[in-house]
Parts: structure tokens; sequence; C-alpha cells
């Protein structure tokens, strides 16, 4: 019984480490990424004005978390610490043992709290230094004074009967613990910073994994939608899985039109990244980082987007920040590297070469005017011509759909995706034999035999069926789906 | 020997080190490389030490400050290449240095070999600048915001205190401080958000008043005080982003649409007039003459659905002021910029109401995202407008405010590296209309530019400090 404290402690240190190591890694990823300590006196001076001290310490340990394993460890150790030193207190000023444990609950209660990735972590440090500092303080009290314990109690039940209680309030604690986190679990923030976290390292098929599971739950969210699209193409499905999934947001779900959203400023730049369209990807980079802060991910993303964008002396601005972090220097040591090279591996700014008079104005709002544009500019350009065809399908713009098509068949897959070919037929549907035939694309038997089937079902109102064998056919999507109306839309 | 002798020791070869001359083995003619720019500057005799970077590679570094053919009167060594000049001495220099030249004698020892470049030499003036500068510093972004807040730095050393800052009223949106006449005893300044309004400070209180005008579509934006200090032209407009798709510029900011409108601060009423108020044209950035009687500001034919936003040039114009009838009368171009397919914005008087400073851009009016932007100087007594070469750089010069006694203007440039706005200060002849080599606002550490990644907006210049920041802060959030 005398070591039990220490028993607890360790287990609680290994629970917790591998709570943060695995189920809760995401809550990690998502505070490292929101916050960047910097050694510089600057930085210190501003941290301290602005957000106060303990922000400035939170913010010394929230760096660590970018090693996962290292994060998991010092975060399990200041939760299981708490615990630790409430006991000690508790300890020294009863002068007797912590019989129901109490002494966990505000280690626990802190677990708890750290469960949401929303949560700062200003508590967690901020109990943990309080109770060093009331500890500190209590051992001087008691040098000085000799004070404690305040009162002595003393049990006077039997100590198998002590430990069988203690092992019966400990055995509550964690059957109330473990139903508690189980309760309170949050699985999508789970998926959606997962997903993040895969997108930012360019992982399309683990992308996948968590955005399908999140999608096969029925469940629909636009980042999860728009992570998924981004994971389709890089794995060369997105003309065909396209409708894997009920569209419900329609062309929403491929990206995030501006809306002066804080929350949404953070996203926006993965797909202009991707396309190359480097002002745009800038411009939603610089956003989210007058928003959130000046984070690793948004100051790095800034310099590459400025050495892209031929603007070394701005990059510089960027990366001397960086320079002064601990997990950061290397990756910005290297982009100094690169300063004057206008490119850098794996990026490419599609519109380096345009100039344009009078000076064209990016639409902030639609994405499918500047799809169209980049696919102009670009006539290799496989990503701006699949999102520009998922954008118009999504839409209900048939006509325009196939005049794209036509315009730029040579970036079109061959044979055609089904989806394609399926809105092809309603087009067909919809003009002559010789206007149809002009556009120089054909329509298989099959696709007409399988629209003729979906035509039945749909007249018997035989709903069930249809959804079952056509539920992923453009046909499904703009009769039942497509919040733009069942209408082909012509303007 | 004992430890005291030890220690004596050792502190006496520590101070030797520090300050004893040494003596160069070689001798350059050229100066050397140093950051931020403070070559061939002239200085006003009450500004804080100028600290820089000496660019060159070297084991140790030795800089001697003097005056112009005296022995020198500063000498700093280091290992480092900062130069941090101390402020007690420096203000020593100053007071003797009036109205002559100094020189920052630059040695470097590379290998154990003193080499001696050629001194680099400024002016300091015998005008004295205005003591404190006002700014708003934010992020140079687009439309969201988060933290900002004005500022005030004394010039004289190196202390900046907030005057608002947004932190303090739910982060709403805070811009457009304005004095009358460079005193803080009169001024203004917006705030936009659910606490918004336009707080005017006068006879010792801040209101917040609303100088909309009544029915009018646009809120009052851009302000100028009469030199009476009983009226506030403003701009009212309407203004939108506009992103370029590709190239180093990033945004365009355009009106697209703008009247003046005048304020009366006892009245609490707005009135306008038809000569500068209507859809054919766009009016915006007002400017009193020195004696009132004269309205300046920048005009463009009025904005169409569809016009090119690189096809809005705005001329410089004027109308008369009748301030005993609030009357407006009499419009006429003073410059018509457009016609050399140029555009014209903030329009600054000189307190002598000689010269007209203003910036010129190839088009549009928010010439701070305009690398081509140059500050310009009119004669209003010939006419003449020039390039004011001097100052000018390859990237963006903007926003200008004069001194209250002419003799020094600021501005905004983005000289350093092309998105953040830095605030450089020229002197400045009111009489042959010359100005002098700018040099950017001194900081205690050189490198704090490097890092610094706000963007100083609107630089004001006053002759005494801001007092009453709470009370601002606390009319924004009273209901």
């Amino acid at each position: 019984m005398k070591r039990l404290h220490y028993i607890i402690f360790g287990f609680l240190f290994v629970l917790y480490f591998f709570c943060y190591y695995g189920v809760l890694s995401h809550v990690l990823f998502y505070h490292e990424q929101h916050h960047l300590f910097l050694f510089s006196c600057d930085y210190f001076r501003q941290c301290v004005a602005s957000e106060g001290l303990l922000s400035y310490l939170t913010a010394f340990v929230i760096q660590f978390f970018h090693i996962p394993a290292l994060g998991s460890g010092l975060l399990a150790l200041i939760i299981a610490s708490v615990y630790l030193l409430s006991h000690q207190i508790i300890r020294k000023i009863s002068g007797g043992n912590d019989l129901l444990q109490l002494s966990m609950l505000p280690s626990l209660g802190l677990f708890f709290y750290t469960m949401s990735a929303d949560r700062a972590l200003t508590l967690v440090t901020g109990c943990f230094l309080t109770l060093m500092l009331l500890y500190f303080v209590l051992l001087l009290i008691q040098r000085c004074w000799k004070v404690f314990p305040l009162f002595k109690i003393n049990y006077t039940i039997r100590q198998s009967v002590r430990i069988c209680l203690t092992l019966l309030i400990l055995a509550g604690y964690a059957g109330f613990g473990y139903r508690y986190f189980v309760r309170h679990y949050k699985r999508s923030e789970r998926i959606m910073l997962k997903a993040e976290e895969y997108v930012k390292s360019k992982e399309w098929e683990k992308v996948l994994t968590y955005t399908s599971h999140y999608w096969r739950s029925g469940r629909t969210n636009q980042l999860i939608a728009y992570f998924h699209h981004l994971a389709l193409y890089h794995t060369g499905q997105l003309p065909y899985r396209l409708l894997d999934f009920p569209q419900v947001m329609g062309v929403k779900s491929l990206y995030f039109p501006w809306n002066s959203d804080s929350r949404e400023s953070e996203y926006g730049h993965f797909l202009y990244e991707e396309l190359g369209y480097i002002n745009e990807a800038q411009r939603w980079e610089f956003e989210a980082m007058v928003v959130w802060g000046e984070t690793a991910p948004h100051l790095l993303n800034l310099a590459r987007y400025n050495i892209l964008n031929s603007r070394p002396l701005v990059a510089q601005r960027f990366i001397n920040k960086l320079k002064q972090s601990l997990f950061y220097r290397k990756e910005a040591l290297e982009l100094e590297k690169r300063l004057n090279d206008k490119q850098l591996p794996g990026m490419k700014n599609a519109l380096s070469k345009v100039q344009e008079e009078p000076a064209r104005f990016a639409n902030v709002l639609n994405i499918g005017p500047e799809l169209e544009y980049l696919c102009q500019q670009d006539t290799t350009h496989r990503m701006a011509f699949e999102y520009l065809m998922s954008q118009l399908l999504l839409s209900n713009h048939i006509p325009r759909f196939v005049e794209n098509l036509q315009k730029f068949r040579h970036l079109a897959p061959t044979p055609l995706p089904q989806t394609y070919e399926e809105a092809l037929y309603i087009y067909k549907l919809g003009v002559s034999e010789e206007e149809f035939a002009r556009i120089g694309f054909t329509v298989r038997p099959e696709t007409e035999r399988r629209f003729k089937r979906y035509y039945e079902l749909a007249k018997n109102k035989k709903m069930q069926a249809l959804q079952a064998e056509f539920g992923k056919t453009y046909w499904f999507y703009l009769n039942y789906i497509s919040p733009y109306g069942n209408k082909v839309i012509t303007r | 020997m004992n430890i005291r002798h030890l220690i004596a020791c050792l502190l006496f070869f520590y101070m030797y080190g520090c300050t004893s001359y040494h003596h160069s083995d070689k001798r350059l003619q050229t100066t050397p490389a140093i950051y931020p720019d403070y070559s061939a500057v002239t200085f006003p005799p009450n500004i804080a030490p100028p600290n820089f970077i000496i660019r060159e590679e070297a084991d140790a570094y030795q800089t001697e400050i003097g005056i112009k053919d005296e022995p020198g009167e500063i000498l700093i060594h280091h290992t480092e290449p900062l130069v941090r000049i101390p402020e007690k001495k420096w203000r020593t220099l100053m007071k003797k240095a009036a109205g002559k030249e100094i020189y920052f004698r630059i040695s470097l020892d590379k290998n154990n070999e003193w080499t001696e470049y050629a001194a680099i030499e400024n002016k300091i003036s015998i005008h004295p600048i205005d003591p404190y500068l006002v700014y708003r510093l934010l992020y140079p972004g687009y439309e969201l915001w988060n933290e900002m807040g004005i500022y005030q730095r004394n010039l004289t050393n190196y202390k900046q205190t907030p005057v608002a800052e947004n932190r303090d009223f739910g982060k709403q949106c805070i811009n457009c401080h304005t004095f009358h006449q460079n005193s803080p005893d009169k001024m203004m300044m917006h705030v936009r958000g659910k606490q918004g309004g336009t707080l005017v400070y006068r006879e010792g209180q801040v209101k917040k008043v609303n100088p909309n005008l009544p029915g009018h579509k646009y809120g009052a934006t851009y302000p100028a005080w009469h030199p009476s200090g009983r009226y506030i032209a403003f701009s009212a407009n309407e203004i939108q982003q506009f992103f370029h798709a590709s190239g180093q510029k990033p945004i365009e900011v355009a009106d697209l649409g703008a009247d003046l409108v005048i304020y009366d601060v006892e009245k609490h009423q707005t009135y306008t007039d038809s000569l500068v108020c209507g859809n054919q044209y766009m009016e915006t950035f007002p400017t009193w003459s020195p004696d009132g009687k004269t309205l300046y500001f920048c005009r463009a034919q009025g904005y169409r659905q569809g016009m090119p936003l690189d096809s809005l040039r705005y001329d410089l114009c004027r109308v008369q002021f009748d301030a005993e009838n609030q009357k407006l009368h009499t419009l006429e171009c003073v410059y018509q910029a457009s016609a050399s397919g140029h555009s014209v914005s903030f329009p600054r008087i000189s307190p002598n109401g000689e010269w007209l400073m203003f910036t010129q851009s190839d088009y549009g009016n928010f010439s701070i995202w305009h690398p081509e932007s140059d500050l310009y100087l009119l004669n209003l007594t010939n006419g003449k407008v020039r390039n004011i070469n001097e100052v000018n750089s390859e990237n963006v010069e903007s926003f200008h405010t004069w001194s209250s006694t002419g003799h020094w203007f600021v501005f905004s440039s983005k000289r350093l590296d092309g998105l953040w706005a830095r605030p450089y200060f020229a002197a400045f002849d009111p009489k042959t209309g010359e100005a002098s080599k700018p040099f950017l606002l001194p900081q205690k550490d050189p490198r704090f530019y490097d890092t610094f990644t706000y963007t100083f907006n609107l630089p004001e210049l006053i002759k005494a400090p801001i007092k009453n920041g709470r009370e601002f802060v606390k009319t924004i959030v009273q209901p």
C-alpha cells in the first residue's frame, strides 16, 4: 500500500501514453499544427503580452508533439504527474493515505478534458504548474513552521479491508473512466483530423480509408468529401468513383467557395496547391495564417508559394520565422537553399508564364471558370480537367460538360468513364442525332440498355430496386440527389 | 595575487578590450554594406540611434561614430556584425551634430588584419521631427482579420505603446486614425464590427458618432480634418477586393462607387454637394489646403458593370469650400494623370501650402498593392509635377504624411521585400521642394524587420503622445 501511488502513477502514465499515441494521436497532431514555439525574445514578448505566460509555456510543451512518441510521453507524464502531486499534497495536509483515491480525479478530469482537439492545453499546464507550486510552498511551510499535517486521519479498519476498499474504488474509477471515454470519444473528429494529416503527407490511400469509412456511416461532411475527392484524383479514381456516395452537397463537395469563414480558411489551399493555382493557394493560406496565427504549416506553405511565385524576399521572411523553431529549422534551411529556384519538388505553378492584359481576377465563389481557365492555359492539366468535368456534372450543366469534354478530349480517359457516358447519353436524348454525332463521342449499347432498365424502374416507382441497382449512376444523381433540382441546366 | 586583484585585472582588461581603438592595417575606398541602409541619409537630431548590421564577413568589427572632420565620439566593438549605438552617447552626439555631417567609420578584423572602409556619411538636420509616429499594425492580409491595433512609437527612443488594440474590444477592425494638424488633441478613428462607429476625440472627450450621410449608399471611409477642426471631409466608398489569378501582384482593391461628404463635428450633421456626389464620377481621398478654402481629392469615371479594373484611373481635382455657408463650389481638375495612363491617390498638402505630395500608380487607387506606385510632388505655385526620385524605389511607395513643420515626411514603402509596408522618413526643404534620401524607422534590434510579419499601416507623425487610448476602448465597448 505504501507504494500504491507510484504504481497508480506508472499505470496512469502508460495508459495515457498509449491513448495519446493511439486513439488520441489526432489531438496531439491538431495542437502541434496550431501552435509554433519560437526561440526568440520577440516571440516571448509578443506571446506573453498577447496571450500570457501560461500560453507561452504551453506552446513550449506542444512543440514536442511534432514527434508523436515524445509528445505522447510528455503529455502523459504531465497529466499523470497531476495525480502524483495531488496525492502528495493530500498526504502532506492530511497526514494519511488518500483512501478514496480522490487525487485521481484531477488527473482523470484533465485526461478527459484533452479528448477533444479544440480544448486549450493551457488548463493542463496551468494545473500542473499550480500543483507543483503548491507542493513546493507546502514543503517550504513545513520546513519553516512544521504545521502539517493539519489533521491526522487514523483509519480504524483493518488493512485487508482497506486494500479491498481501495481496489474497489480503483475498479470504480476504471469502469467509470472506460464508460466516459467510450461515450465521449469523438470518432468524427478523429476521422477528419487523420484524413487531414494524411492529406498533408499526401498519403492518398490512407485518406481514402478514413473518408470512405466516414461516408459509409451514412453521414455527410464537406471537409470529408473535399478530402475524399482529392484522394480519388490522386489515386486515379475520380471519374470512376465520383458517385460512389450520395453527393448531396453538389459541387460543394469538390471545393470550398470563399465564404469569409475562418474555419474553412484552413482548407481551401489544398486543392489550389494541387492544381498549381498558386495565387489562390497563397491567398487562402495567408487568410488562414491571419486567423490561426503563425503556425508551421502556414509559414511553410507561404514560403513555398512565394518561392514558386518568384517572390524570394517574401518567402525569406517566413523562413526566418521557422528558423527560430526547434523542429522546423531544418526544413526552413532546405527551403532557404531553394529561394531563387522558382520551383520546388512535387509542386508546380501552372500559371507561372501567364501574363494577363487586362488583368484577370479569380472567381472566388465558383471554381468552374477557374478550372476551365487552367485547362486553357495548360493543355496537359489532367487534374483541372477531371475537376472541371466533376464540377459540371455535379452542377447539372450537361451541355457545358459535353462542350468541355469535346474541347479537352485529349485529357479524357479512354474508354470514357461510366459516369461521363451516362451524362453523354442524357445529352444525346436532348439533341438530334446529327448534333450528337458532331461531338465525336459514342455511347455504348450497354449504357443505352441500362438506361432503359433505369427508366422502367423509375417509371414504376420501384425506388428500392432503383437505388440498389442505379444508386451510383449519374442518372440517379440527376433525378434524385442533385441539390440543384432534377433538371439539366442549359444556361 | 589575491582574488580581488584578479577580478580587478580581469575587469580592466575587459574594459580595455571594449573601448580600445584598433588601428587599421589597410584602408579601402569603398563603403561597407550595412542594413538598414543608413548611408547618405539625413537624420533629424532627435531620432533614436539608427542601429544597423554590417553585411560583411569578419572575425571582429569596430564602428567609430563622430562628427565629420572631428575625432570619433562613439566606439563600438563587437564580434558580431550588429551595431547597437548607446542611446546616451548618441543623444550627446546629436546635440553637437545638428546641421553637420556625421560618419560611421567601420573597420573589420579578418585573420588578425584590420581593414578600414571608407566612412559612411549622413547629415543631421537642424529641424527635429515630430517625436511620435502613429500606425496600425496588422497582417497584410485580404479579407479576414484577427489581432490588430493602433500603436504609437516614440521616435526619440524605441518605445512603442498601444493606443488601442482590438483584443480589448472583441477583435473588431480598427482603422483610419487621423489627426488634426499632427495633434493628438483632435483625432478620429473608425471601428468596424458589432460595436462599430466613428470615434472622434475633441475637447478632451471621445464620442462615437455616425458621420454617414442619411440615405447614402456607402459609409464614411477616408477622412481629412478641416484646418479649423470643425469639419471632417470623408469619402464614402463601396470597396471591393479582387484577386489576381496569376503574377506577383496578389490583390486589387477597387472602389465600385465613391462620393465625398463633409461632417460637421459640432452639429453632428453630414452634407454633400452634387459636384462631388453622384454616379458619373468616383471621388475619394479628400485633403484640405492649409487655409481650409480648398478641398483636394482624387476622381475617376464612375464604375460600370464589366469595366476592366485596370482602366480605372484617378485625376487630382479640387473644389472650393465656403466654410461660412458650408457650400462647395467651383470644381476643377488640377492634374489629369489619366491622360498619361496614370492614376493618383493620397494627395497631401505641405503645411506651408506650396507642395502637394501624392502617390501615382498605373491604375486604381489602392496603390499599396501596386509595385509601380511612386511618390510625386506637385508645385502648387506653378503647377509642375515631378517624380520624387530621391525617395522612390523599384517597389511600392504609397501612403505618406507631412510632419507639423513640413521639414519631414513619412511614407510607407515595401522596398525591403515587396509585401510588408515599413515607415521611411525623408527630410524636405519647403523652399526648394527637394527631399533627402529616406531612412527606415530605426529599431533597437536591427534584425527586427527580418522576422516582423505585420505591416505598418497609415504612418502619421504627431507632435505629442496620445494619452487617451483607454478612453477610445471604453467608448467602443460602451453600449
